[in-house]
């Protein structure tokens, strides 16, 4: 049945560059009601950790780069997406909200994906602030008030995964004070990231259970029109460099108009510069066939202004997402000027 | 006189029409024996079926025993070649589902005319006795003919016709068939008019007619 | 040289029209008879499995609770990791109204699409879901019609459900398939829950595979019928061809192309006739399947819809059989072909003139066959066994019929009278080589006729007898709510002679879904549950609490014997103490005392009741009722429910009864087409006698005679064939296919309409050939005499 559908009239469709056309109502409000970013809103925590039900859609993504006991590379997805019918959140079943989850478990030789989805208002799924908590059926991600430690989990018929994660560094906001432009034309999300998580746990496969450690990356974004009409799709990159620096860019592919960049390069100490459209320069190398897609899995990225010209590869390049809404998520290794991990997620190839 | 024809002319349909028979006339006297010759499509089968209430005439008078055949229904037609007329034909035509026995008395028995002694002399004559309880089909031609002789003559008919008897037979056994039809139906008292194309077939009889084209070429003493 | 040869060959059907339409006919009315019943097969097959995958693919595992499953149960076992999906099931307007929650139900075939903003609507704003036919009895109701939901089944949002139906919590949950690694175990988490593996589509399936085998026997038996035309019209051709063939040799055409060239034309005739067969298929489907969605609805409670999809499935299929069936028909003339001597004499009577020999081997074999039959009748199991043992019995019997029908005129030809008695009698005789085939049709379409009517008679004899028995109240009323049906029970109590509550929980007997009925003591019971097996005191027993009753069907299933036990819940089991009928119930039931049930199980719905009142106060009993505050529609008196059931049984044979017309008509339009060929073949057989004095129109009168003759004859001998036909069905197949044994009731009425109607449909066939023989040209007649052989 279609619950992808609610998704993709919320996120999933403006990713494949469908309109759902809905318009500018008024300053902060769109046709329906719904809660537009505006430049200056400012964070308010840990409430702003908990859901928006009065933002259109949001999502609580974690994604990890982690070596096991035997050296191999491993990467996890967990992902609580939250989207909304209308501007309103009530406790009974017929909650506008709705609620998706995704998780995944890549090997370099093998990618489990699995998916969950939930209405809103019943409790088998939702996410709160104090305490705070996100989860879907078992699937959870909980912790403290501030993010600094939290706990995740998920689980499916074929994997299972369980990650301690301490912060060792701030939360950082994207765009100004996390005004996250999306579009030449403006349009925009609210956009925060925990990229300086240290990971302890285990993860369960079918041949077998495994301790791992690494790094991980929380992001939370909320918005209510996150892509213009013409976006096609996304490529996102999340950076981890040895020193300590973490970098996330993307680039928005628009099939009439030039592609948009964005992004962020983030200092040790949490400080934030932006990456302005047009700084950095992203080519796909080599192109993987998964099913009848071509999908870019190695890549040189370039950003002279911090002097980055690596060559990025797939730790496993059929990191698909067979699910519901397919898209690519994965880790990755770079190498060239600098050298580390870090994890790349691409729409919009269907 | 048993058999009177007068003036009797018979038209198949066609384009154009063929005139088979045109103002033929003739008589045959109870017990005497004629032979109709002729060529092929001279009319003489026709002539034979008119004879035998198996056709009818399109003009001209059949008297045949002192009943008028002309103008008849199908019905009294019907009773005429049950109760009159006994017919051997060139093919025999037995009835292949009755025995020879049966065959034998059939005509008989349409007509209610059954005379055992009578079918039981007519069976030893022929040479058929010993296989009465036998089918047509286990009968070699001279066989099924003198059956067909014997079940024309069963029912005793005033008159017999004979279209070719002895065309399916080979010389012997023909000679043989004529000689027994000959026989019997003169020992029956009936009228016997044979067609054939043979005239040694033809000269064995009392007297003889030519057909051609539908007329009598005049009467061959 | 090919083509030339191959138009000669053609050339003939050109000279022959008469014996090409029935060659067409024929093979197209065997393959519409077998299309049209594949196609309704598959049109309820595709409805079960639309069915089947509504909630789950076939074999569903649920979890169940005595009661409505609390939301927060749903919730705590999805937090648990558990995948389960809430499903409420309810009526709405004698409509099953299923209320789904779309998040956590896998999409399958029968999902109502959401894409878009229906989801929305579907979630948010009550749109429900059913196919046309559902959603038309379903006015004012916000359906939109989706042609994949089920029939008889409305889909909508579990938070549509609860508002129509005034509910709340779940009727059960689906456990979805595979579940997550390492859960936590469910009777840690929702201990009261307990894990059913619902079949109830797969039950349907089942319950319906007999019905279907039934009718698939019937397609088949319809196709032989209509071989026997395409052999003879075949076999027929073949022999007058004869001297076509010798000459086509002779002037040096191989005797593999001549086989070769036959074949193309078979194939050729096979193409032409299956694709009209298969249009004439789906116009039998379409006018049958009313009647086959009506049977099944009554049978089984499956829901099938009215209306014909053009499957390719069934059109393949159905060229595939009259392929199949025109190489079968052809082999035999082929066969003679490739081996017939290039100067071999034409004897085109010779077909006619079958051998005793063969004829009297064929017997044998059909001998053979029938000892099969009855070999399985002994040793056989299972419903297949039982249509192999209708199958060889009736095609055994048909291949004696030749020798015996001979048999029979030899035997009476000393009785006959006269000259023409005697004639009429051989010259039948002479006939039968080549009516066999049209006879033997008619045969085989008269057996099933009288075996198929006399079981549908038997059945509806005993039903309507034991109907009349077990529906004993004058009156049965169901309450509104329980305060009323406590006041209810107070009203009759004081106002009818007696007032018996009726209780029935759903339960699981023996694996399957079944009810419990819960009785009170009373002479109704006794007197309307005829025991067919049972201890001593078996009531006694029964009302005592100690023992329960099952029902046959649910008896022949288990192999219970008296004083087994029966578990009835976990935890409650009883000794089977009785049996008694239970005709038209595809399903298992058990009866015990109601004391009994109501204290073992909990929230059996206490608002029905039965009430025995003299008859003559019915009608004021109930405007009494009335007054009392029950709406009239829950207030049904005994005349009116037997009306209903009795209506449920007729429609259930309905189509029964029209495949028996179509297969009779067949065979006789098998007759037709023999007597039409034959005639032609039988002027030199009918010529001397005409010439020694019979007139055509006599000869007609005894052509139709003959041909009723033979009609009649036939119908003796299908009689005791049908008789036994029916014997296996009541006690053979009917146990499999339904559950239950019927006594077999004998019914001389129909007999002799059959009889009427066979000695009318020969009538009809021997009709036209003699109306043509009696207006034959005596020149034809002539002819025979003057033919050169």
């Amino acid at each position: 049945m279609s619950v992808r559908c609610l998704f993709l009239a919320g996120i999933l469709l403006c990713l494949a560059g469908v309109s759902h056309g809905q318009s500018f109502a008024g300053l902060g409000e769109d046709a329906d009601g719904f809660a537009i970013p505006q430049p200056g809103d400012q964070f308010d925590f840990p409430t702003d950790h908990g859901p928006h039900p009065d933002y259109r859609i949001e999502w609580w993504y974690l994604t990890a780069n982690l070596v096991g006991a035997d050296g191999k590379d491993y990467g996890i997805q967990w992902t609580l997406f939250r989207s909304a019918r209308e501007p309103r959140s009530d406790e009974s079943w017929q909650s506008p909200q709705t609620w998706m989850g995704h998780a995944a478990l890549t090997t370099p030789g093998a990618h489990f994906a699995a998916e969950r989805f939930a209405r809103g208002g019943t409790g088998q799924a939702g996410a709160q602030a104090k305490p705070f908590a996100a989860w879907i059926d078992d699937w959870e991600m909980a912790g403290s008030d501030t993010l600094d430690v939290i706990t995740v989990t998920a689980r499916s018929e074929d994997f299972a995964y369980r990650l301690d994660m301490v912060a060792s560094g701030p939360l950082v906001f994207h765009g100004e004070d996390g005004h996250s432009v999306k579009s030449a034309e403006g349009q925009a999300s609210r956009y925060y990231s925990q990229p300086f998580y240290e990971v302890a746990g285990e993860i369960e496969m079918p041949d077998g259970r495994i301790q791992v450690t690494g790094t991980a990356w929380l992001d939370r974004e909320y918005s209510s029109q996150p892509l213009g009409r013409t976006q096609s799709g996304w490529d996102w990159f999340a950076f981890t460099f040895p020193d300590g620096h973490r970098m996330m860019a993307f680039e928005l592919r628009d099939s009439e108009n030039a592609d948009y960049q964005s992004g962020s390069w983030i200092a040790p100490d949490g400080t934030v510069t932006q990456i302005a459209d047009g700084t950095f320069d992203a080519q796909p190398l080599a192109f993987t066939m998964i099913g009848d897609r071509r999908v870019p899995t190695a890549w040189s990225f370039r950003y002279p202004e911090r002097g980055v010209d690596v060559e990025l590869t797939a730790i496993n390049p059929q990191a698909w997402n067979d699910l519901a809404f397919a898209y690519w998520e994965g880790p990755f290794r770079f190498t060239g000027s600098h050298a580390g991990t870090g994890y790349l997620e691409m729409t919009g190839y269907e | 006189m048993l058999l009177t024809v007068r003036d009797v002319s018979k038209t198949f349909p066609g384009d154009p029409p063929v005139d088979v028979l045109r103002r033929v006339s003739l008589d045959l006297s109870a017990g005497e024996s004629l032979a109709l010759t002729g060529e092929s499509g001279s009319g003489k089968s026709t002539l034979l079926h008119i004879l035998g209430g198996l056709e009818t005439a399109d003009s001209g008078t059949v008297s045949l025993d002192g009943d008028e055949l002309t103008g008849l229904q199908d019905a009294e037609l019907a009773g005429v070649r049950r109760r009159a007329v006994g017919v051997i034909f060139q093919q025999f035509n037995l009835i292949p589902s009755l025995t020879i026995g049966g065959n034998l008395s059939f005509h008989a028995r349409l007509a209610e005319r059954e005379d055992h002694a009578w079918t039981g002399h007519l069976a030893e004559a022929l040479g058929l006795g010993e296989h009465v309880d036998r089918y047509p089909e286990q009968l070699s031609g001279g066989q099924q003919q003198r059956v067909a002789i014997g079940r024309a003559l069963a029912g005793r008919p005033s008159l017999v016709l004979a279209d070719e008897p002895t065309g399916n037979l080979d010389e012997d056994t023909g000679d043989r068939v004529m000689e027994l039809m000959v026989g019997l139906t003169r020992e029956a008292g009936a009228g016997l008019l044979m067609v054939t194309h043979s005239p040694a077939r033809a000269a064995a009889l009392d007297r003889q007619i030519r057909l051609s084209h539908g007329v009598i070429d005049g009467a061959l003493v | 040289m090919h083509r030339t040869a191959f138009f000669a060959l053609l050339s003939h059907w050109r000279r022959q029209p008469l014996q090409l339409l029935a060659l067409l006919l024929g093979l197209a009315a065997a393959t519409a008879l077998w299309t049209g019943v594949q196609a309704i097969n598959q049109e309820a097959r595709a409805s079960y499995d639309a069915a089947a995958s509504a909630l789950g693919q076939g074999t569903e595992q649920r979890l169940v609770s005595d009661g409505p499953i609390p939301r927060e149960t749903f919730v705590a076992l999805r937090r648990a990791g558990w995948l389960v999906s809430p499903v409420v099931e309810g009526e709405l307007e004698g409509v099953t109204l299923l209320g789904i929650d779309p998040f956590t139900l896998p999409p399958t075939a029968a999902s109502p699409n959401l894409q878009g903003p229906r989801l929305e609507q579907f979630v948010g704003g009550g749109l429900m879901f059913a196919n046309a036919d559902t959603a038309a009895r379903l006015p004012g109701y916000n359906v939109e019609t989706a042609a994949n939901v089920p029939g008889g089944q409305v889909t909508a949002d579990v938070t549509t459900a609860w508002d129509l139906l005034g509910a709340d919590g779940f009727s059960y949950l689906v456990l979805l398939s595979p579940q997550p690694r390492g859960l936590p175990p469910l009777s840690d988490v929702a201990p009261v829950l307990s894990t059913v593996t619902e079949e109830s589509a797969g039950d349907i399936a089942n319950l319906t595979r007999s019905f279907h085998l039934n009718l698939t026997a019937f397609g088949l038996l319809s196709f032989a019928v209509g071989l026997f035309i395409v052999h003879a019209a075949i076999g027929l051709a073949f022999e007058q061809r004869r001297a076509m063939f010798r000459t086509l040799r002779a002037l040096g055409l191989p005797a593999r192309s001549l086989v070769a060239l036959l074949a193309g034309e078979t194939v050729l005739f096979a193409l032409i006739a299956g694709g009209l067969g298969i249009a004439l298929g789906y116009g039998v489907a379409s006018a049958l399947l009313p009647g086959v969605a009506g049977t099944l609805r009554g049978l089984y409670g499956a829901s099938v819809p009215g209306s014909l999809t053009l499957d390719p499935a069934w059109v393949l299929s159905g060229l595939a059989i009259t392929f199949a069936g025109a190489g079968a028909a052809a082999t035999s003339s082929l066969w003679k072909v490739a081996r017939l001597p290039i100067l071999a004499p034409a004897r085109p009577r010779a077909w006619a003139m079958a051998s005793v020999r063969g004829r009297v081997a064929q017997a044998g074999f059909g001998a053979l066959l029938v000892m099969v039959s009855l070999g399985i009748a002994v040793h056989g199991e299972g419903l297949i066994a039982g249509f192999a043992m209708l199958g060889s019995l009736l095609f055994g019997a048909a291949l004696m019929l030749p020798l015996a029908l001979d048999l029979a005129l030899r035997s009476v030809a000393p009785l006959a009278k006269g000259v023409m008695a005697d004639w009429v009698l051989a010259d039948t005789r002479q006939q039968l080589p080549g009516m066999s085939l049209a006879l033997m049709a008619l045969l085989l379409a008269l057996a099933a006729n009288i075996g198929v009517g006399t079981m549908v008679s038997s059945f509806r004899a005993t039903f309507t007898g034991w109907i009349d028995q077990r529906l004993a109240s004058e009156i049965y009323v169901t309450a509104q709510t329980p305060a009323q049906a406590v006041a209810l029970r107070a009203f009759l109590d004081a106002e009818a002679d007696a007032t018996l509550p009726l209780r029935t929980a759903e339960a699981r007997l023996a694996g399957a879904p079944a009810d419990i009925l819960g009785v009170v003591e009373h002479r109704t019971y006794q007197e309307g549950w005829p025991l067919i097996e049972s201890v001593p005191d078996a009531w006694a027993r029964m009302n005592a609490g100690e023992g329960a009753f099952i029902n046959e069907q649910l008896w022949r299933r288990t192999g219970l014997a008296m004083g087994d036990r029966l578990e009835l819940r976990p935890g409650w089991a009883l000794p089977v103490v009785g049996v008694y009928t239970d005709y038209g119930n595809p399903e298992g039931q058990a009866m015990v005392a109601q004391g009994a049930l109501l204290a073992r199980v909990e929230g059996i719905s206490p608002l029905r009741f039965s009430a025995r009142v003299a008859p003559e106060r019915v009608d004021m009993l109930r405007a009494k009722l009335e007054d009392f505050g029950i709406p009239p529609g829950n207030i049904l008196d005994q005349a009116s429910v037997k009306r209903f059931s009795l209506d449920v049984f007729d429609r259930t044979f309905l189509v029964t009864g029209a495949l028996n017309v179509l297969t009779l008509g067949v065979a006789a339009f098998a007759i037709l087409v023999s007597l039409t060929t034959l005639a032609g073949m039988r002027l030199p057989q009918l010529a001397p006698v005409w010439a020694m004095g019979l007139t055509r129109a006599r000869l007609a009168r005894l052509e139709l005679l003959r041909a009723v003759l033979f009609a009649a004859l036939t119908f003796l001998f299908a009689l005791p064939l049908g008789l036994t036909v029916a014997w296996m069905l009541l006690n053979v197949v009917n146990v499999q296919a339904f559950g239950w044994k019927l006594p077999m009731l004998a019914f001389p009425l129909e007999w002799l309409r059959l009889l009427a109607l066979a000695v009318l449909a020969a009538f009809l066939a021997a009709a036209l050939p003699a109306w043509r023989l009696g207006r034959v040209a005596p020149s034809r007649l002539l002819k025979v005499f003057a033919d050169e052989r």
